[in-house]
Protein backbone atom coordinates (compact mmCIF):
# COMPACT_ATOMS: atom_id res chain seq x y z
CA UNK A 1 0.00 0.00 0.00
CA UNK A 2 1.41 3.30 -1.38
CA UNK A 3 1.67 6.35 0.99
CA UNK A 4 -1.17 8.58 -0.10
CA UNK A 5 -3.61 5.64 0.00
CA UNK A 6 -2.16 4.23 3.78
CA UNK A 7 -2.82 7.67 4.91
CA UNK A 8 -6.51 8.22 3.46
CA UNK A 9 -7.10 4.96 4.97
CA UNK A 10 -6.01 6.38 8.24
CA UNK A 11 -7.79 10.00 7.69
CA UNK A 12 -11.57 7.38 7.23
CA UNK A 13 -10.87 5.83 10.39
CA UNK A 14 -9.93 8.84 12.40
CA UNK A 15 -13.41 10.04 10.93
CA UNK A 16 -15.46 7.24 11.32
CA UNK A 17 -14.40 7.03 15.60
CA UNK A 18 -14.98 10.74 15.49
CA UNK A 19 -18.64 9.69 14.23
CA UNK A 20 -18.95 6.72 16.44
CA UNK A 21 -17.73 8.43 19.58
CA UNK A 22 -20.63 11.14 18.85
CA UNK A 23 -23.13 8.36 18.47
CA UNK A 24 -22.09 6.56 21.57
CA UNK A 25 -22.13 9.59 23.50
CA UNK A 26 -25.77 9.47 23.28
CA UNK A 27 -26.33 6.16 24.48
CA UNK A 28 -26.86 5.44 28.04
CA UNK A 29 -26.55 1.70 29.49
CA UNK A 30 -28.86 1.48 32.34
CA UNK A 31 -27.27 0.37 34.99
CA UNK A 32 -28.61 0.23 38.77
CA UNK A 33 -27.93 3.76 40.76
CA UNK A 34 -25.66 5.30 37.90
CA UNK A 35 -26.05 4.89 34.08
CA UNK A 36 -22.84 4.55 32.39
CA UNK A 37 -22.56 6.81 29.52
CA UNK A 38 -21.06 6.08 26.07
CA UNK A 39 -18.73 9.14 25.67
CA UNK A 40 -15.98 8.01 27.64
CA UNK A 41 -16.73 4.66 26.60
CA UNK A 42 -15.96 5.34 23.24
CA UNK A 43 -12.91 7.33 24.63
CA UNK A 44 -11.82 4.00 26.01
CA UNK A 45 -12.30 1.99 22.79
CA UNK A 46 -10.83 4.53 20.72
CA UNK A 47 -7.47 4.54 22.36
CA UNK A 48 -7.25 0.76 22.76
CA UNK A 49 -8.44 0.19 19.05
CA UNK A 50 -6.40 2.86 17.33
CA UNK A 51 -3.60 3.62 19.02
CA UNK A 52 -1.86 7.28 20.23
CA UNK A 53 -1.42 9.40 17.47
CA UNK A 54 -4.98 8.10 15.86
CA UNK A 55 -6.73 8.37 19.06
CA UNK A 56 -5.89 11.79 19.62
CA UNK A 57 -7.06 12.96 15.77
CA UNK A 58 -10.25 11.15 16.18
CA UNK A 59 -10.95 13.22 19.53
CA UNK A 60 -9.66 16.47 18.05
CA UNK A 61 -11.89 16.18 15.15
CA UNK A 62 -14.59 14.69 17.74
CA UNK A 63 -13.77 17.97 19.09
CA UNK A 64 -13.90 20.12 16.55
CA UNK A 65 -17.39 19.25 15.28
CA UNK A 66 -19.02 19.45 18.85
CA UNK A 67 -17.43 22.66 18.12
CA UNK A 68 -18.97 24.04 15.17
CA UNK A 69 -22.47 23.31 16.50
CA UNK A 70 -22.96 19.91 15.55
CA UNK A 71 -24.61 17.96 18.97
CA UNK A 72 -22.16 15.48 19.64
CA UNK A 73 -21.53 15.90 23.19
CA UNK A 74 -23.56 13.82 25.51
CA UNK A 75 -27.13 15.01 25.82
CA UNK A 76 -27.46 15.90 22.73
CA UNK A 77 -25.19 19.49 23.14
CA UNK A 78 -22.60 21.06 20.65
CA UNK A 79 -21.21 24.58 20.29
CA UNK A 80 -17.84 26.30 21.68
CA UNK A 81 -19.95 27.35 24.89
CA UNK A 82 -20.21 24.13 25.73
CA UNK A 83 -16.48 23.77 25.48
CA UNK A 84 -15.93 27.25 27.20
CA UNK A 85 -18.45 26.00 30.04
CA UNK A 86 -18.00 24.33 32.90
CA UNK A 87 -17.87 20.63 31.75
CA UNK A 88 -15.55 21.68 28.33
CA UNK A 89 -12.63 20.69 30.18
CA UNK A 90 -13.30 16.36 30.19
CA UNK A 91 -13.88 17.30 26.48
CA UNK A 92 -10.12 18.57 26.46
CA UNK A 93 -8.90 15.76 28.19
CA UNK A 94 -10.39 12.91 26.20
CA UNK A 95 -7.54 14.17 23.57
CA UNK A 96 -4.82 13.63 26.57
CA UNK A 97 -6.27 10.57 27.98
CA UNK A 98 -6.75 8.95 24.46
CA UNK A 99 -2.99 10.02 23.19
CA UNK A 100 -1.69 9.08 26.62
CA UNK A 101 -3.43 5.61 26.86
CA UNK A 102 -2.20 4.99 22.96
CA UNK A 103 1.34 5.51 24.43
CA UNK A 104 0.91 2.75 27.17
CA UNK A 105 -0.55 0.86 25.18
CA UNK A 106 2.11 0.72 22.38
CA UNK A 107 5.17 0.62 24.74
CA UNK A 108 3.55 -2.08 26.18
CA UNK A 109 1.27 -4.58 24.36
CA UNK A 110 -2.17 -4.40 23.42
CA UNK A 111 -3.57 -7.03 25.87
CA UNK A 112 -6.52 -6.82 28.38
CA UNK A 113 -5.19 -6.26 31.68
CA UNK A 114 -2.73 -3.66 30.13
CA UNK A 115 -5.92 -1.92 28.64
CA UNK A 116 -7.43 -2.07 31.64
CA UNK A 117 -4.03 -0.01 33.38
CA UNK A 118 -4.50 2.60 30.29
CA UNK A 119 -7.85 3.43 31.16
CA UNK A 120 -7.60 3.66 34.36
CA UNK A 121 -5.01 6.44 34.06
CA UNK A 122 -6.78 7.81 31.11
CA UNK A 123 -10.18 7.87 33.09
CA UNK A 124 -7.67 10.35 36.13
CA UNK A 125 -6.17 12.28 32.93
CA UNK A 126 -9.71 13.12 32.27
CA UNK A 127 -11.16 14.05 35.13
CA UNK A 128 -8.22 16.36 36.40
CA UNK A 129 -8.91 18.32 32.79
CA UNK A 130 -12.69 18.43 33.62
CA UNK A 131 -11.94 19.48 37.46
CA UNK A 132 -9.38 22.27 36.85
CA UNK A 133 -11.90 23.89 34.14
CA UNK A 134 -14.76 23.24 36.78
CA UNK A 135 -12.98 24.73 38.83
CA UNK A 136 -11.60 28.08 37.06
CA UNK A 137 -15.15 28.76 35.35
CA UNK A 138 -17.00 28.12 38.19
CA UNK A 139 -14.63 29.78 40.40
CA UNK A 140 -14.56 26.83 43.44
CA UNK A 141 -12.27 25.51 46.39
CA UNK A 142 -10.40 22.37 45.48
CA UNK A 143 -12.90 20.58 47.59
CA UNK A 144 -16.38 21.67 45.92
CA UNK A 145 -14.96 21.06 42.52
CA UNK A 146 -13.84 17.25 43.67
CA UNK A 147 -16.94 16.55 45.17
CA UNK A 148 -19.04 17.89 42.12
CA UNK A 149 -16.08 16.91 39.12
CA UNK A 150 -14.11 14.02 40.61
CA UNK A 151 -15.76 11.60 43.35
CA UNK A 152 -19.39 11.05 41.69
CA UNK A 153 -17.65 9.44 38.62
CA UNK A 154 -15.00 7.32 40.24
CA UNK A 155 -17.05 4.04 40.71
CA UNK A 156 -18.38 3.83 37.03
CA UNK A 157 -15.25 4.81 35.94
CA UNK A 158 -13.65 1.58 37.10
CA UNK A 159 -16.70 -0.47 35.24
CA UNK A 160 -16.55 1.77 32.12
CA UNK A 161 -12.43 1.64 31.83
CA UNK A 162 -13.08 -2.81 32.25
CA UNK A 163 -15.60 -2.37 29.57
CA UNK A 164 -13.51 0.07 27.16
CA UNK A 165 -10.52 -2.30 27.59
CA UNK A 166 -11.87 -5.92 26.90
CA UNK A 167 -14.26 -4.06 24.00
CA UNK A 168 -11.52 -2.41 22.59
CA UNK A 169 -9.22 -5.69 22.14
CA UNK A 170 -11.83 -7.81 21.22
CA UNK A 171 -12.10 -4.94 18.14
CA UNK A 172 -8.73 -4.60 17.50
CA UNK A 173 -8.12 -8.05 17.17
CA UNK A 174 -10.99 -8.95 14.86
CA UNK A 175 -10.19 -5.80 12.37
CA UNK A 176 -6.74 -6.95 12.46
CA UNK A 177 -7.92 -10.45 11.64
CA UNK A 178 -9.70 -8.87 8.75
CA UNK A 179 -7.12 -6.29 7.45
CA UNK A 180 -8.85 -3.09 8.05
CA UNK A 181 -6.81 -1.93 10.84
CA UNK A 182 -3.91 0.33 9.47
CA UNK A 183 -1.17 -0.30 12.64
CA UNK A 184 1.84 2.36 12.69
CA UNK A 185 4.31 0.05 13.77
CA UNK A 186 7.50 2.38 13.79
CA UNK A 187 9.62 -0.12 15.25
CA UNK A 188 9.07 -3.13 12.70
CA UNK A 189 9.41 -0.50 9.54
CA UNK A 190 12.86 0.38 11.04
CA UNK B 1 -32.76 13.59 15.91
CA UNK B 2 -31.27 12.64 12.84
CA UNK B 3 -31.68 15.98 11.02
CA UNK B 4 -30.29 17.90 14.45
CA UNK B 5 -27.45 15.85 13.95
CA UNK B 6 -26.42 17.23 10.58
CA UNK B 7 -27.99 21.00 10.84
CA UNK B 8 -26.64 21.44 14.52
CA UNK B 9 -28.44 24.66 15.98
CA UNK B 10 -28.04 26.98 12.98
CA UNK B 11 -30.97 29.14 12.66
CA UNK B 12 -31.44 30.44 8.72
CA UNK B 13 -31.34 34.54 8.92
CA UNK B 14 -29.93 37.47 6.74
CA UNK B 15 -28.94 39.69 9.92
CA UNK B 16 -25.81 41.30 10.19
CA UNK B 17 -24.16 38.61 11.85
CA UNK B 18 -25.66 36.55 9.66
CA UNK B 19 -23.09 37.77 7.05
CA UNK B 20 -20.29 38.48 8.86
CA UNK B 21 -17.18 36.41 8.08
CA UNK B 22 -17.08 33.20 10.27
CA UNK B 23 -13.34 34.14 10.69
CA UNK B 24 -14.60 37.38 12.20
CA UNK B 25 -16.86 35.94 14.49
CA UNK B 26 -14.92 33.43 15.55
CA UNK B 27 -11.63 35.81 16.75
CA UNK B 28 -14.93 38.22 18.58
CA UNK B 29 -16.13 35.35 20.27
CA UNK B 30 -12.65 34.07 21.12
CA UNK B 31 -11.35 37.34 22.45
CA UNK B 32 -14.29 37.77 23.96
CA UNK B 33 -14.20 34.76 26.67
CA UNK B 34 -10.60 35.81 27.13
CA UNK B 35 -11.88 39.21 28.26
CA UNK B 36 -14.76 37.97 30.61
CA UNK B 37 -12.69 36.67 33.25
CA UNK B 38 -10.94 40.31 33.10
CA UNK B 39 -14.40 41.90 34.28
CA UNK B 40 -14.37 42.65 38.38
CA UNK B 41 -16.33 45.55 38.63
CA UNK B 42 -20.10 46.74 38.17
CA UNK B 43 -19.81 49.17 35.11
CA UNK B 44 -17.28 46.38 33.65
CA UNK B 45 -19.97 43.48 33.24
CA UNK B 46 -22.58 46.22 32.52
CA UNK B 47 -20.18 46.97 29.10
CA UNK B 48 -20.16 43.26 28.16
CA UNK B 49 -23.29 42.86 29.39
CA UNK B 50 -24.55 45.76 26.91
CA UNK B 51 -22.13 44.36 23.96
CA UNK B 52 -23.80 41.18 24.38
CA UNK B 53 -27.46 41.78 24.64
CA UNK B 54 -26.52 44.20 21.48
CA UNK B 55 -25.45 41.44 19.05
CA UNK B 56 -28.16 39.26 20.36
CA UNK B 57 -30.23 41.82 19.22
CA UNK B 58 -28.85 42.31 15.88
CA UNK B 59 -28.60 38.73 15.05
CA UNK B 60 -32.46 38.56 15.44
CA UNK B 61 -32.13 34.62 16.56
CA UNK B 62 -35.52 33.98 18.76
CA UNK B 63 -34.48 34.03 22.55
CA UNK B 64 -36.08 31.12 23.00
CA UNK B 65 -33.32 29.37 20.92
CA UNK B 66 -30.43 31.07 23.21
CA UNK B 67 -32.42 29.59 25.97
CA UNK B 68 -32.45 26.13 25.01
CA UNK B 69 -28.69 26.52 24.96
CA UNK B 70 -28.83 27.30 28.41
CA UNK B 71 -30.95 24.63 29.44
CA UNK B 72 -28.30 21.84 30.53
CA UNK B 73 -26.39 24.16 32.52
CA UNK B 74 -29.39 26.18 34.56
CA UNK B 75 -28.68 24.08 37.26
CA UNK B 76 -25.22 24.77 37.45
CA UNK B 77 -25.45 28.45 37.40
CA UNK B 78 -27.92 27.91 40.07
CA UNK B 79 -25.60 25.76 42.26
CA UNK B 80 -22.46 28.41 41.81
CA UNK B 81 -24.65 31.36 42.73
CA UNK B 82 -25.59 29.57 46.03
CA UNK B 83 -22.15 28.02 47.21
CA UNK B 84 -20.71 31.56 46.61
CA UNK B 85 -23.86 33.13 48.77
CA UNK B 86 -22.91 30.91 51.05
CA UNK B 87 -18.87 30.40 51.67
CA UNK B 88 -17.90 34.03 51.10
CA UNK B 89 -17.55 35.78 54.23
CA UNK B 90 -16.67 39.21 53.29
CA UNK B 91 -18.43 42.24 53.43
CA UNK B 92 -21.47 43.02 55.73
CA UNK B 93 -24.40 41.08 56.92
CA UNK B 94 -26.95 41.61 54.90
CA UNK B 95 -29.82 38.59 56.58
CA UNK B 96 -29.44 35.70 58.23
CA UNK B 97 -31.25 32.46 57.40
CA UNK B 98 -32.06 30.22 60.09
CA UNK B 99 -29.51 31.76 61.74
CA UNK B 100 -27.00 31.06 58.91
CA UNK B 101 -25.06 34.80 58.09
CA UNK B 102 -25.32 35.85 54.19
CA UNK B 103 -22.57 38.29 53.37
CA UNK B 104 -22.94 41.08 50.82
CA UNK B 105 -19.64 40.09 49.90
CA UNK B 106 -21.24 36.82 48.95
CA UNK B 107 -24.18 38.11 47.25
CA UNK B 108 -21.94 40.28 44.62
CA UNK B 109 -19.48 37.29 44.33
CA UNK B 110 -22.70 34.76 43.60
CA UNK B 111 -23.83 37.65 41.29
CA UNK B 112 -20.68 38.36 39.06
CA UNK B 113 -19.78 34.71 39.17
CA UNK B 114 -23.34 33.84 37.42
CA UNK B 115 -23.05 36.09 35.07
CA UNK B 116 -19.87 35.80 33.75
CA UNK B 117 -20.83 32.51 32.92
CA UNK B 118 -24.00 33.52 31.52
CA UNK B 119 -22.25 36.05 28.89
CA UNK B 120 -19.57 33.18 28.26
CA UNK B 121 -22.37 30.92 27.03
CA UNK B 122 -25.10 33.57 25.12
CA UNK B 123 -22.19 35.14 23.21
CA UNK B 124 -20.70 31.70 22.14
CA UNK B 125 -23.91 30.11 21.40
CA UNK B 126 -24.46 33.11 18.69
CA UNK B 127 -21.47 31.65 16.78
CA UNK B 128 -23.38 28.07 15.89
CA UNK B 129 -26.56 29.75 16.12
CA UNK B 130 -25.85 32.16 13.13
CA UNK B 131 -23.49 30.19 11.15
CA UNK B 132 -23.37 27.23 9.53
CA UNK B 133 -21.13 23.71 10.53
CA UNK B 134 -19.81 24.17 7.11
CA UNK B 135 -18.63 27.70 7.31
CA UNK B 136 -17.43 27.23 10.50
CA UNK B 137 -15.32 24.22 9.19
CA UNK B 138 -13.98 26.60 6.16
CA UNK B 139 -12.91 29.56 8.34
CA UNK B 140 -10.97 27.12 11.14
CA UNK B 141 -9.56 25.77 7.84
CA UNK B 142 -8.56 29.14 6.71
CA UNK B 143 -7.46 30.31 10.27
CA UNK B 144 -5.72 27.42 11.41
CA UNK B 145 -3.53 27.75 7.85
CA UNK B 146 -0.27 28.85 9.62
CA UNK B 147 -0.28 25.46 11.51
CA UNK B 148 0.52 23.30 7.90
CA UNK B 149 3.95 25.08 8.57
CA UNK B 150 4.44 23.06 12.31
CA UNK B 151 3.18 20.07 9.95
CA UNK B 152 -0.32 20.06 11.32
CA UNK B 153 -2.83 18.37 8.89
CA UNK B 154 -5.27 21.36 8.68
CA UNK B 155 -6.45 20.01 5.31
CA UNK B 156 -6.51 16.73 6.71
CA UNK B 157 -8.91 17.47 9.84
CA UNK B 158 -11.38 19.73 8.24
CA UNK B 159 -12.11 16.86 5.15
CA UNK B 160 -12.31 14.69 8.49
CA UNK B 161 -14.44 16.50 10.26
CA UNK B 162 -16.63 16.92 6.72
CA UNK B 163 -16.46 12.93 6.72
CA UNK B 164 -17.68 12.54 10.01
CA UNK B 165 -20.57 14.76 9.95
CA UNK B 166 -21.54 12.89 6.86
CA UNK B 167 -21.39 9.58 8.44
CA UNK B 168 -22.97 10.58 11.66
CA UNK B 169 -26.77 9.76 10.44
CA UNK B 170 -25.24 6.77 8.15
CA UNK B 171 -24.08 5.57 11.55
CA UNK B 172 -26.96 6.09 13.70
CA UNK B 173 -28.93 4.21 11.70
CA UNK B 174 -26.98 1.27 11.91
CA UNK B 175 -27.01 1.63 15.35
CA UNK B 176 -30.79 0.91 15.63
CA UNK B 177 -30.73 -1.82 13.32
CA UNK B 178 -27.85 -3.47 15.48
CA UNK B 179 -29.52 -3.21 18.32
CA UNK B 180 -32.76 -4.14 17.09
CA UNK B 181 -31.42 -6.81 15.19
CA UNK B 182 -29.56 -8.48 18.72
CA UNK B 183 -32.67 -7.64 20.36
CA UNK B 184 -34.19 -9.70 18.35
CA UNK B 185 -31.79 -12.95 19.34
CA UNK B 186 -32.95 -12.15 22.93
CA UNK B 187 -30.01 -9.99 23.91
CA UNK B 188 -31.31 -7.69 26.69
CA UNK B 189 -29.24 -5.11 28.34
CA UNK B 190 -32.23 -3.06 29.92
CA UNK B 191 -32.84 -6.28 32.88
CA UNK B 192 -31.21 -8.88 34.70
CA UNK B 193 -27.96 -8.38 37.07
CA UNK B 194 -24.48 -6.48 36.48
CA UNK B 195 -22.96 -8.86 35.22
CA UNK B 196 -25.04 -9.97 32.55
CA UNK B 197 -25.94 -6.48 31.31
CA UNK B 198 -22.07 -5.60 31.05
CA UNK B 199 -21.71 -8.86 28.40
CA UNK B 200 -24.68 -7.82 26.42
CA UNK B 201 -22.93 -4.83 25.55
CA UNK B 202 -20.22 -6.97 23.55
CA UNK B 203 -22.66 -8.18 20.83
CA UNK B 204 -24.38 -4.22 20.36
CA UNK B 205 -20.87 -2.69 20.21
CA UNK B 206 -18.42 -4.99 17.99
CA UNK B 207 -20.91 -5.18 15.15
CA UNK B 208 -20.83 -1.69 14.96
CA UNK B 209 -16.86 -0.85 14.86
CA UNK B 210 -16.78 -3.50 12.60
CA UNK B 211 -19.07 -2.15 10.42
CA UNK B 212 -17.61 1.33 10.51
CA UNK B 213 -14.31 0.30 9.65
CA UNK B 214 -16.26 -1.88 6.56
CA UNK B 215 -17.84 1.58 5.77
CA UNK B 216 -14.25 3.87 5.82
CA UNK B 217 -12.61 1.30 3.60
CA UNK B 218 -15.40 2.00 1.10
CA UNK B 219 -15.48 5.34 0.98
CA UNK B 220 -11.30 5.72 0.93
CA UNK B 221 -11.34 3.57 -2.16
CA UNK B 222 -14.19 5.52 -3.84
CA UNK B 223 -11.89 8.39 -2.81
CA UNK B 224 -8.94 7.19 -4.48
CA UNK B 225 -10.52 5.65 -7.73
CA UNK B 226 -12.10 9.45 -7.94
CA UNK B 227 -8.16 11.02 -7.46
CA UNK B 228 -8.42 12.73 -4.46
CA UNK B 229 -4.53 13.37 -4.04
CA UNK B 230 -4.27 15.99 -0.91
CA UNK B 231 -5.10 19.14 0.19
CA UNK B 232 -2.55 20.54 -2.45
CA UNK B 233 -4.59 23.03 -5.22
CA UNK B 234 -7.96 21.50 -4.06
CA UNK B 235 -10.68 24.87 -4.96
CA UNK B 236 -13.64 25.57 -3.04
CA UNK B 237 -17.14 26.35 -4.30
CA UNK B 238 -17.27 29.04 -1.71
CA UNK B 239 -14.55 31.25 -0.85
CA UNK B 240 -14.83 33.57 2.36
CA UNK B 241 -14.23 37.04 1.98
CA UNK B 242 -13.08 39.66 4.74
CA UNK B 243 -15.77 43.01 4.31
CA UNK B 244 -16.53 46.79 5.65
CA UNK B 245 -19.16 45.12 8.41
CA UNK B 246 -16.34 42.88 9.57
CA UNK B 247 -13.49 45.78 9.54
CA UNK B 248 -16.80 47.58 11.36
CA UNK B 249 -16.85 45.06 13.98
CA UNK B 250 -13.62 44.63 14.76
CA UNK B 251 -13.15 48.57 15.39
CA UNK B 252 -16.05 48.06 17.90
CA UNK B 253 -15.19 45.16 19.44
CA UNK B 254 -11.73 46.80 20.17
CA UNK B 255 -13.50 49.64 21.51
CA UNK B 256 -15.52 47.69 23.98
CA UNK B 257 -11.96 45.85 25.34
CA UNK B 258 -10.72 49.05 25.65
CA UNK B 259 -13.31 50.35 27.81
CA UNK B 260 -13.55 47.19 29.85
CA UNK B 261 -10.11 47.83 30.74
CA UNK B 262 -10.73 51.59 31.34
CA UNK B 263 -13.89 50.49 34.14
CA UNK B 264 -11.93 47.76 35.90
CA UNK B 265 -11.61 48.65 39.35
Amino acid sequence: MDQQSKKLRIMMNVAIFAAVTGILAQMEIPLPLIPISGQTLAVGITAVVLGSRQGALAMICYTAIGAVGIPIFSGFSGGMHILVGPTGGYIFGFIAAAYIMGVILEKTSFTIPMAFIANIIGMFITLLFGTIQLKIVLDLGWNAALAAGVYPFLIVGFIKAFLASWIGIIIRNRLIQANLLIVESKRKAA
Amino acid sequence: MNNMMIIGQYVPGNSIIHRLDPRTKITVIFFFVVFVFFANSFWSYALLTVFAAVSVIASRVPVRYIAKGLTPIWFLIVFTFLLHLIVTKEGQVAFEIFSWKIYTGGIAQGIAISMRFFLLIVVTSLLTLTTTPIEITDAIEEMLAPLKKVKFPVHELALMMSISLRFIPTLMQETDKISKAQASRGVDFRTGPLKERIKAVVPLLVPLFVSAFKRAEELAMAMEARGYQGGEGRSKLRELRIGKIDVLIYILFICVVAGLFLLRS
